[in-house]
């Protein structure tokens, strides 16, 4: 990083302005051109003002209305919206099912992925091959999936004969409250755990091996040296896992909608299945975007957490 | 010297050890299998059940590979969804959107990278905090300005929205980032202007970058269900997904159609993997490192 922006001024110059615009004026024009740098990323600027951060602010001055699809503009009605959400008990069902949803799926996936990771990791003869027939449930199109599931968790289904095998009552899976999130926190969990899987190995192949050679040499057996080496030095892999499958699971809502369409009697509407239906089906405009604003909020609210739980001492 | 005495004369301490290796491997892999075949289950059982009749779906015991398999199920399949018109919406779609975020992403990598302009970082900051913005969040606003612009049921619907994504612009930036500066600096000296420099210097120096992100960008969009969804009613307009979550709702019972459906519509990106199985497999692993 030599040379750009950073030249002298010419001996002897003369800047007739005050030391802060001559630097500004500098960093921007100087002999090396650096605005250039800012033209270069002006097309994708623009394209994410319009349709990210404009949207965003849009979905902001929408939850204090009270707009509708054919009312667009709608009246400000301040914060009658979130105080109705407080008092919707769909809203606060599906906050609720969410966080029995995501947290499942989330325990299921991370601790899952973990030991696949671990698995695969031992070096044996073939397991490249192993590691691409499990990463295949996530090529699989999201929209297949809660097909497939669907069909898996039929009265009749695969997951039942399953059960019967094992010597346990069949579950009426799809048309029950609680069987209703199970098989979508089975669904979920399938495609997220290889993924899991994949950036753990990444974690796991980045320990450096004298660490486990030193280990061994002090005597430490397997269970110590994964408690001791692998799981401190996973820190950081951990943090990126739990972040990318809370922002994957908290927002999707095609599985909902696809397998269960948020039933029986909304017992498996999530959050994103709720701004869905409120906006889309009823209409509310004003009304979804304030139960998306919330959706933001614990989405952000999880990654600062993650963030400060798994911060290494650095 | 010691390898060839062992072989002759092995000694009793150092074969037990070998065959106990032997057997943990054995071990190993045993339970490797175990688990693979846990995981692809669901999708030896949806190609299964693609070559069934609809009476023997639910036939036990089950028949993992169907006596009779019926392969007409397939052509069926295609024609009655005419998947044609839909695997070309989704390739228009998709390529569309690859080559816009490529090309974005590669300039606002290069321009972050290489140019110390002022407000650069709070610049970087901006574009990565919509990495925290999912669609589901804006889909109401974002809807309603589509709408207003005209571009419900149509490609530019589809494509413009989504053409700008953080992701690449972080991906590129990073491979930038490791490029020498004096290879630019020496191009500019040449007297080449900056677009020309980027051209001739930065894009032909990029391009495992450049690829990296054009696969992973493919994938996201041949895949999304959820923005067409939203915005094209007009079948015409459909890209696969659509096409297969409309022919679902229409035909809910009819599992060997369904399957077969599902599985005709998992060629396409099941293929992409089995060709880029090292960059999409190494995209996942550090996309997550995004943070």
């Amino acid at each position: 990083m030599s040379g750009q922006g950073s030249a002298p001024l010419a001996p002897g110059a003369a800047w007739p302005a005050p030391g802060w615009i001559m630097r500004a004026r500098r960093r921007w024009f100087g002999p090396s051109q650096p605005w250039w740098g800012f033209v270069f990323a002006l097309p994708i600027l623009v394209l994410l003002v319009c349709f990210k951060f404009w949207p965003m602010a849009y979905a902001a001055w929408l939850s204090l209305t009270n707009a509708t699809l054919t009312d667009r503009a709608g009246h400000f009605i301040g914060i009658h919206n979130y105080a109705r959400l407080a008092r919707d008990t769909t809203f606060i069902g599906a906050l609720e099912t969410t966080g029995r949803y995501v947290g499942a799926t989330i325990a299921v996936s991370m601790i899952l992925g973990l030991a696949l990771a671990v698995l695969l990791n031992q070096k044996v003869p073939a397991r490249g091959l192993f590691r691409t027939l499990i990463f295949l449930p996530a090529v699989v199109p999201i929209i297949v999936v809660p097909i497939l599931w669907q069909f898996l968790f039929n009265p009749y289904g695969l997951v039942n004969d399953a059960l019967k095998v094992l010597g346990l009552q069949p579950v009426n899976w799809l048309l029950s409250p609680q069987g209703a999130v199970g098989a979508l926190v089975v669904a979920t969990a399938w495609r997220l755990t290889p993924l899991c899987m994949v950036i753990y190995l990444a974690g796991l192949q980045s320990i450096p091996g004298e660490l486990y050679e030193a280990a061994k040499v002090d005597g430490a057996g397997a269970p110590r040296r994964f408690r001791s080496i692998t799981l401190p030095m996973l820190k950081p892999t951990f943090l990126v896992v739990v972040v990318f499958a809370i922002t994957l699971t908290v927002q999707n809502f095609v599985l909902a909608l696809v397998m269960t369409g948020g039933g029986p009697d909304n017992a498996s509407t999530t959050l994103s299945l709720f701004v869905y239906q409120t906006g889309f089906l009823g209409f509310q405009m004003g009304y979804a975007s304030a139960a998306a604003l919330v959706m933001l909020l614990i989405i952000v609210a999880f990654t600062m957490a993650s963030l400060r739980a798994f911060r290494t001492e650095e | 010297m010691s390898a060839r005495t062992a072989a002759v004369r092995p000694s009793p301490r150092r074969a037990a050890a070998r065959v106990r290796a032997q057997a943990a491997t054995a071990a190993l892999l045993l339970l490797m299998t175990g688990v693979t075949i846990v995981f692809l289950m669901p999708i030896v059982w949806m190609v299964s059940t693609s070559l069934k009749s609809n009476q023997h779906v639910f036939d036990l015991p089950i028949q993992w590979f169907p006596a009779h398999p019926l392969w007409s199920n397939y052509p069926a399949a295609y024609t009655t969804v005419r998947f044609t018109r839909y695997f070309m919406n989704s390739a228009i779609v998709t390529a569309s959107v690859t080559v816009l975020n490529v090309l974005l992403s590669a300039l606002a990598g290069y321009g972050l990278a290489k140019y110390r302009f002022a407000g650069r970082h709070v610049l970087l900051v901006l574009i990565l905090a919509t990495l925290m913005l999912p669609l589901e969040v804006i889909m109401v606003p974002l809807y309603l300005t589509v709408q207003r612009l005209g571009w419900l049921n149509s490609y530019q619907g589809m494509i413009v929205p989504v053409a700008a994504n953080a992701l690449g612009v972080l991906m590129m930036r990073q491979y930038f980032l490791s490029l020498p500066d004096d290879l630019i600096a020496a191009a500019r000296i040449d007297g080449a202007g900056h677009v020309s420099t980027f051209l001739r210097i930065g894009v032909p120096l990029a391009w495992p970058a450049l690829l990296t992100v054009a696969i992973l960008i493919f994938q996201s969009t041949w895949d999304d269900f959820v923005w067409p969804f939203l915005i094209i009613s007009n079948t015409a307009k459909a890209t696969v997904p659509l096409a297969v979550q409309t022919f679902q709702s229409a035909e809910t019972s009819n599992f060997p159609m369904l399957m077969a459906v599902s599985s005709i519509a998992s060629v396409p990106l099941t293929v992409l993997f089995f060709v880029f199985q090292r960059q999409i497999i190494g995209g996942v692993a550090t996309t997550g490192m995004r943070h």
